[in-house]
């Protein structure tokens, strides 16, 4: 008894606890139960939502067009979007079409601006989704807001809602930021701005202009992204840049015979990723004499040298399967022609 | 000193870290709450139809074989309808003695390939490179044995592609997988790692290499199991990610950029937990350089595994984990406390080694100092029944709460029978099999002191829940 006095603040501590950990676990299966519930009656709506109007969307697809269209309730608001959206993600042309026309009988857009507005997450989520798809000016100005906003999948996606509505505005108004905004990887950047690839051309020419030394290595990786090419006058500056980030990403553009001379310099280079880079740009640019130079290649201390001057080699519209195995007999460097074997037994698979 | 002092101090030490442990916890639970809701939404993107992009970055499978032959081509054949871009696959044999070779030859029309191979990391020799002729994205590496750790290097030699996947031979995974997981990597150019959820495939039903049908196995150590990779995953590791103090990505399913790999040099070789300390030196080497870096986790369920459905077997892989554990602790403690540890060196690493690694030692010995304590008449019935009601239900509120987070987020498990047996299962399993697997993980402490040789892990695969067509 007397140790039983001596450690009850132990004691009272470790009851308390436990009946605090007894509750919580009551509460916790209680939230569980109650989550399960709440899920089966979601899902319950779904099926009723899909059920009522499956039908309607497609006599809509197959050409009809209901005068007496059922009206959208709120609660059925979100899973009709969902639907929706689902049918105008796999399908094309007339279909989208004769979807946009049931979303806008069924007052789609004031839906979804509203839900854009006051939504959860989720919810503004599809309410950009459908927004986009819709492809109405009206909504560009909440659509811009969005894309500014700090959390990164609305904004994507309310970027990508606003290139789908109008890509030329949308290439003028957003391409400059998002090229020099890091927090955008590169390859959002280009999803981004795919749908307007042409629109983006002039746009990203006069980037290039003015584009500081630290930013252009983004610049030029959107551009090859979107294939908009750097122009002739800029190509000679870039490949002389003193940056070998800039140089890299100049080389996998290359395609005018015009940078021959330059890229036949590159091929020394002491970075090994501007050498290979050099060789497949040598590969699109090059003449038959340029062959020798890529065979010197094929002795490189680096790996992905050796092989992408291989590859290139064996890709040369003018070298044969005999061409390359002359070469595998008569390289003297043991690397040099066991890349070329390897070369050729690629291509011999892929036959 | 007398008995009551040391009785005392006792009581309270033990008292206080089954506090501490429990509150650990419970603070990485509410971290994986706001991390769940938080990507939640992101599910309406994915009921919608993928379209690729084109800018995914490809990817190589790495798939380490040793005597697989029974199941490597079903495992193969399942990887190559994975739904992605582009990616390659790479089997390692690494010196089976079964005919995996074989087999593999066999079923994927295999050519001796003259590779060139470019050794970044040195491994064992390798005898041959085969080159699918029916799949151009499928090779094999024919190797001399030289364990997991150094088959995977291997695979990282030969491998094409800037980020690797390591998967386990007996892995099932989504036909999505890869879209999931590589994630982190497109949103951040400084991703480095990235890891998703193992769920246990026993009373699944598999067809073809996929998960067809979701269930709960009727094993009581399978569904154990199933409760414990629920916490494990759940909120382990997505309350670690969220606070980017992840330490451990499973050998069974997670993505690496290969440059930083090679970088480190590779997989550790002779060692058995090589998944977890690779991710642990990726911590210590790339803040000792202040190298910006992330290692994320994604709570999508991605990948499904086998479990153990017999003690021994279950016993052995704990007591392996447990041994996986301390050598990638201790090779790796420069981590702790370093200068620019943040929060892997300051909070994840000295968690791990106060309640991972050295746990089993405090929970065992505090069980048996109580029962000891009771047994003298130090300390009253009322005390030790109070010091297993705090304990057991601390246990169970945490598992509860693992199951809270999967019915928060996935819904894996549909029916409401599911959740029931669950729930049963959550209880059951305070009241000796985690006591059991502390035990389990104090062998595994021991051996890895005794320095014993370690080995591929021999795993006793039942498949009974596989329907091969």
């Amino acid at each position: 008894m007397a140790w039983l006095t001596h450690t009850d603040p132990f004691l009272r501590a470790a009851l308390w606890i436990g009946l605090a950990a007894t509750g919580l676990i009551a509460l916790l299966i209680l939230q569980i139960a109650l989550l399960r519930l709440r899920l089966l009656s979601r899902r319950r709506r779904s099926a009723q939502v899909v059920a009522r109007w499956r039908p309607v969307v497609n006599a809509v697809l197959s050409g009809e067009r209901p005068r007496d269209l059922p009206g959208l309730e709120r609660a059925e608001e979100a899973d009709f979007f969902k639907l929706w959206l689902h049918f105008q993600a796999s399908l094309r042309g007339e279909a989208r079409a004769a979807l946009n026309w049931l979303a806008t009988d069924l007052g789609c857009e004031q839906i979804a601006l509203r839900l854009l507005a006051r939504g959860d997450r989720g919810e503004r989520l599809l309410a950009i989704l459908v927004l986009g798809h819709l492809g109405r000016a009206g909504a560009g100005l909440r659509l811009q807001e969005t894309a500014l906003s700090s959390d990164r999948l609305l904004a994507v996606h309310a970027s990508l809602a606003l290139v789908q509505i109008d890509p030329a505005l949308a290439a003028a108004s957003m391409a400059p930021g998002l090229v020099h905004n890091p927090a955008w990887p590169v390859r959002e950047v280009v999803t981004v701005l795919q749908g307007a690839r042409e629109q983006c051309a002039s746009v990203m020419h006069a980037l290039l202009a003015r584009c500081d030394a630290s930013a252009l290595p983004r610049l030029l990786q959107v551009m090859e992204g979107l294939r908009v090419a750097v122009p002739g006058k800029d190509l000679q500056r870039l490949l002389a840049h003193e940056s070998v980030e800039v140089q890299i990403a100049v080389l996998r553009m290359v395609s005018e015979p015009a940078a021959r001379e330059p890229v036949l310099s590159m091929l020394g280079h002491q970075d090994w990723r501007v050498r290979m880079h050099a060789a497949k740009a040598l590969g699109r640019v090059g003449r038959r004499e340029d062959v020798a130079a890529l065979t010197q290649l094929l002795s490189d201390r680096e790996w992905w040298v050796r092989y992408r001057s291989a590859q290139v080699i064996a890709g040369l519209p003018f070298v044969q399967p005999d061409d390359m195995r002359q070469l595998a007999q008569a390289a003297t460097d043991r690397f040099a022609g066991d890349m070329l074997r390897q070369v050729m037994a690629e291509g011999a698979m892929a036959a | 000193m007398n008995n009551s002092l040391i009785v005392d101090v006792v009581t309270w030490f033990v008292f206080a870290y089954f506090i501490v442990l429990n509150g650990g916890y419970l603070t990485l639970n509410l971290l994986s709450i706001l991390s769940l809701r938080r990507s939640e939404h992101r599910r309406v993107l994915d009921e919608l139809p993928q379209a690729y992009s084109a800018l995914e970055i490809p990817i190589s499978i790495l798939v380490p074989a040793y005597n697989e032959a029974e199941t490597i081509a079903a495992s193969v054949r399942s990887l190559l309808q994975l739904s992605y871009s582009e990616f390659e696959i790479v089997v390692i044999n690494d010196g089976s003695r079964d005919g995996t070779l074989d087999a593999l030859k066999a079923e994927f029309s295999l050519q001796a390939f003259p590779e060139a191979l470019r050794v970044q990391i040195p491994t064992q020799a390798v005898k041959a490179v085969y080159q699918s002729a029916d799949y151009p994205n499928l090779r094999v590496i024919d190797k001399h044995n030289g364990g997991k750790a150094d088959a995977l290097n291997a695979g990282v030699n030969a491998s094409r592609y800037p980020l690797f996947c390591g998967v386990d031979a007996d892995s099932i995974l989504q036909r999505d997988s890869l879209q999931r997981v590589v994630r982190p990597f497109l949103d951040d150019s400084t991703m480095v790692a990235s890891g998703g959820t193992i769920r246990i495939a026993n009373g699944c039903q598999v067809t073809g290499g996929y998960l067809t049908q979701v269930g709960l196995p009727s094993n009581p150590w399978a569904l154990f199991q199933v409760v414990e990779y629920l916490r494990a995953f759940l909120f382990g590791r997505l309350g670690w990610s969220a606070i980017s103090g992840m330490l451990i990505i499973s050998g069974a399913f997670g993505l690496f950029r290969k440059d930083v790999v090679v970088m480190l040099g590779g997989y550790r070789p002779n060692t058995i937990g090589e998944d977890m300390e690779l991710v642990v030196r990726m911590h210590r080497v790339l803040r000792a350089r202040k190298q910006p870096y992330k290692i994320e986790f994604v709570a999508d369920p991605v990948c499904w595994t086998e479990a153990p459905e017999d003690r021994h077997v279950l016993r052995a892989q704990r007591v392996r984990w447990q041994r996986g554990l301390s050598e990638s602790l201790t090779s790796n403690w420069g981590l702790m406390f370093s200068r620019n540890g943040g929060v892997p060196g300051w909070v994840a690493f000295p968690f791990m080694v106060l309640f991972e690694w050295l746990g089993p030692i405090v929970e065992l010995g505090g069980y048996i100092f109580m029962v000891f304590a009771v047994w003298f008449g130090l300390v009253s019935w009322d005390a030790f029944a109070l010091f297993l009601f705090v304990a057991i239900g601390l246990g169970i509120l945490l598992s509860v709460s693992g199951l809270l987070l999967e019915e928060m987020s996935f819904h894996i498990y549909p029916s409401g029978r599911h959740l029931l047996r669950l729930g049963v299962a959550v209880v059951l399993e305070n009241f000796g099999y985690r006591q059991l697997n502390s035990w389990w993980r104090l062998v595994g402490l021991y051996k890895w002191a005794a320095q014993t040789e370690s080995t591929w892990g021999t795993m006793t695969r039942k498949g009974s829940w596989q329907n091969r067509q």
